[in-house]
């Protein structure tokens, strides 16, 4: 009976956030008819010029922002975070697996306002002052944060979804003579790859809707850098910098089309995953 | 525009300082009210209004004035939708803007807007030309300005903010696009901190916000100074209002009122703004 309750709670919950996300994107798409409707505005939208005085509204300079940090931040915080895990489990001696563990616990709980306002006062003055590259407000510092942000989550992650095979694996791996890095490396790892995959959605997705980072570090500058020396502006930080524009204003109609990217973002990061980790189900 | 005389600003000053209940008869004008008075907006008008908020928690405790910023786009929509009782601009209020929400523009004071680099920073002076090469990109180097050989560090504000539309409007005309390497700050505040820690930037703000922390450069020979903004000297200029949905209620009423008054002008003048009435 509580079984079956518990099954109907479920399902309704599931339900529930179905119709909210289409909720979302129904009241994104009817919120921006004015834009669906004029060629001229969707032909502006695509395009890299922001200057709504002129009424040129181009989100593609930060569609781009948005993938460039997310990358570079990425590219950062996957291995550290794969390294992390790994030490937890096995690679690190014991009492400093538990102290690591519980250090990430911490450092994923502390907010990313937090991580951005310490990055304001040490990493750009030290980019810029020290080492000389720009003005400090810069992708790179932007990438180093994100990056430093995501890395305890990655970790978190990773670790959650190897330990059960791990723990599972360790009498048969004993039994064969291999260690515990052995075990890890060439056993678990390449058993748990869709974890590792679903791991890397899970971060690409805070990594591409964090807001705060991109909005105090990146500098914010509305173009293509050429180096990550140079500023960017992610679709997040456009929308927060333009929450304060006219709500009758192009600019601020924009703010559904560079959200409905977003979304878009999401979902094709969600699809690719699911197709990859089909295809790897099927070889098995 | 009238000037009150050098002794009505001193003796203003002098009730704010000594705020003895006998002379303080300014303050009066909040005698009776209580509540809360919530302004948002320009975020040039925040040290002003903080002031006032304070010195009307000292004689009237039961009123609480709250201010916040978020640039003049963010006022007008505030008072608009009715979240706060006063919207502050830095800039007159498009008749769009009063016929779509009913606004009540109050003009209380004339603020120049200043361009202001680094204190290490050589250069004194620019021309309107060449503050129009900077910022839309066609200058880059400080070289080109008599600086040292070093990239200049553009700084400027969002779009909600009337500091950017009115240096944007007035530098750059409506023909020339603002640069697009330009590191966004969201208040006259946080222009100020940046370039005060950065030594190749160039930025604006209001020029009741100069401090020593950074170095304004005249314009065209004129200094930034109140004087010059008043003259039409220095060519970058603008007035500061406080907008009411309609007519004011008493508090925000009584709030006006106070500006216009000895001690209020005072204020106003000690936070490098010129009295407009």
């Amino acid at each position: 009976m509580s079984e079956r309750l518990l099954a109907t709670a479920a399902a309704f919950a599931g339900g529930i956030a179905a119709c909210a996300v289409f909720a979302i994107l129904a009241l994104l798409l009817w919120l921006g008819l004015p834009l669906w409707r004029d060629p001229a505005l969707l032909i502006s939208l695509a395009g890299s010029s922001w200057n709504p005085a002129a009424g040129e509204i181009g989100l593609a300079s930060m569609a781009a922002g948005t993938l460039l940090l997310a990358a570079s931040a990425l590219l950062l915080a996957y291995p550290c975070g794969l390294l992390l895990a790994l030490s937890t489990l096995g690679l690190a001696p014991r009492p400093l697996a538990a102290a690591m563990r519980t250090l990430l616990a911490l450092l994923s709980g502390i907010p990313t306002v937090v991580y951005a306002f310490v990055s304001v006062w040490l990493l750009v003055p030290w980019l810029r002052d020290s080492l000389g590259l720009g003005m400090g407000y810069s992708w790179l510092a932007a990438a180093l944060t994100l990056g430093v942000m995501l890395t305890p989550t990655v970790a978190l992650l990773l670790s959650g979804a190897l330990s059960p095979t791990f723990t599972r694996l360790q009498a048969a791996g004993d039994a064969l003579g291999l260690s515990r890095v052995q075990l890890l490396l060439w056993v678990v790892l390449p058993a748990e790859r869709r974890a590792l995959l679903s791991a890397l959605l899970l971060s690409s997705g805070r990594a591409v809707g964090d807001t705060l980072i991109a909005l105090m570090v990146s500098g914010n500058a509305i173009w293509l850098p050429a180096n990550p020396t140079e500023p960017l502006r992610t679709l997040t930080a456009h929308i927060a910098i333009t929450l304060a524009a006219d709500t009758q204003s192009q600019a601020y109609a924009a703010i559904y089309a560079a959200s409905l990217l977003l979304l878009a973002y999401v979902a094709l990061v969600h699809f690719l995953t699911a197709s990859l980790s089909d295809e790897s189900a099927h070889r098995h | 525009m009238h000037r009150k005389p050098v002794a009505a600003a001193f003796s203003g000053l002098l009730a704010l300082t000594i705020s003895l209940p006998v002379l303080a008869a300014d303050i009066d004008v909040f005698k009776g009210l209580s509540g809360k008075l919530d302004i948002a907006g320009g975020t040039a008008h925040i040290p002003v209004v903080q002031d006032i908020a304070r010195q009307v928690s000292k004689s009237n405790p039961a009123i609480r004035i709250s201010v916040t910023g978020g640039g003049s786009g963010v006022g007008v929509q505030k008072v608009g939708e009715g979240l706060v009782d006063i919207g502050s601009t830095g800039r007159k209020v498009s008749a769009e803007e009063i016929a779509r929400y009913q606004l009540k523009p109050f003009h209380f004071a004339l603020d120049g807007v200043a361009v202001a680099v680094h204190p290490s920073n050589p250069v004194k002076d620019i021309s309107l030309e060449q503050l129009r090469d900077v910022f839309s990109g066609k200058t880059s180097n400080w070289k080109a300005l008599g600086g040292a050989d070093a990239p200049i560090h553009r700084y400027g504000r969002d779009e909600a903010s009337a500091t950017r539309e009115v240096f944007v409007g007035k530098v750059l005309g409506k023909d020339t696009a603002p640069a697009a390497k330009t590191t966004l700050v969201s208040s006259n505040g946080a222009a100020k901190s940046a370039i005060a820690r950065d030594k190749g930037a160039i930025g604006y703000l209001g020029m009741g916000m100069l401090d020593q922390s950074i170095k304004p450069l005249s314009v065209g020979g004129h200094a930034p100074t109140q004087q010059n903004a008043l003259s039409g000297d220095y060519p970058i200029v603008r007035g500061l209002y406080f907008n009411t949905k309609g007519e004011p209620a008493a508090l925000p009423a009584a709030f006006l009122r106070y500006l216009k008054t000895n001690e209020g002008q005072a204020i106003i003048r000690n936070h490098g703004y010129i009295p407009a009435f």
